[in-house]
């Protein structure tokens, strides 16, 4: 088992009233596409936009199939809106 | 050739634009201005929120990327963090290039990757209720 806090940020962090969700995950070696399925389940508010999020690990947009760690700083980045 | 780029708290109204290089040919500036109103309500400002340090850094390997994929002189890329009011300045992209057609296809090229990837949120202040949520 693996738990990890997943930041959110704007719209989606409205959406689910937190600034954080915590995830606990059935694989020792999880990946982003783990995080982000736990992520549907865990907060329904977000299902609508998270197919078209990314994960950030440490700070770095990340691809579904790298690895994430407890220690990392995970951060959903989705409905962004700079500019 | 230089990129830089950088997050201001508040509007960017005041900040001078860089003085162009003398080989310079052209010279782009696009600014973000906050519109009145916001999915057909009027608003008084938007807050802007920021993943911080990541979206400057960000900001600034967009610059650097720009500078190198068009060919460009130089880059300045700026945005706001936190309130900023209806007709202030929110977003700034300077662009100096030695012909306008590189300028102008990373200008769209900036604000396109700028719009998909880099962790800034922003939430209309309407009249009546407050801060929101994007519509």
């Amino acid at each position: 088992m693996t738990h990890l806090d997943v930041r959110l940020f704007g719209p989606q962090a409205d959406a689910v009233g937190e600034r954080s969700v915590r995830l606990t995950l059935p694989c020792e070696s999880c990946t982003c596409a783990q995080v982000l399925d736990a992520l549907r389940t865990a907060a329904p508010p977000l299902a609508e936009s998270i197919d078209s999020s990314r994960l950030a690990v440490n700070q770095r947009l990340a691809d579904p199939a790298d690895p994430v760690r407890p220690t990392d700083e995970i951060a959903l980045v989705g409905m962004v809106s700079g500019g | 050739m230089s990129a830089n780029a950088r997050i201001f708290d508040g509007p960017l109204d005041g900040i001078p634009a860089p003085t162009p290089h003398p080989a310079v040919g052209a010279v782009l500036v696009f600014e973000g201005r906050i519109r009145p109103t916001e999915a057909a309500q009027t608003i008084t400002a938007i807050d802007y929120e920021t993943y911080d340090p990541m979206a400057e850094r960000m900001l600034g390997e967009l610059a650097r990327q720009a500078l190198e994929k068009f060919g460009l002189l130089a880059v300045q890329a700026l945005h706001s963090r936190g309130r900023v009011g209806v007709g202030q300045c929110s977003f700034r992209l300077w662009i100096a290039s030695t012909h306008r057609r590189e300028g102008l296809d990373a200008m769209d090229w900036f604000i396109d990757t700028l719009k998909r990837d880099v962790p800034i949120w922003k939430r209309p202040v309407f009249v009546e209720s407050g801060a929101g949520a994007t519509p």
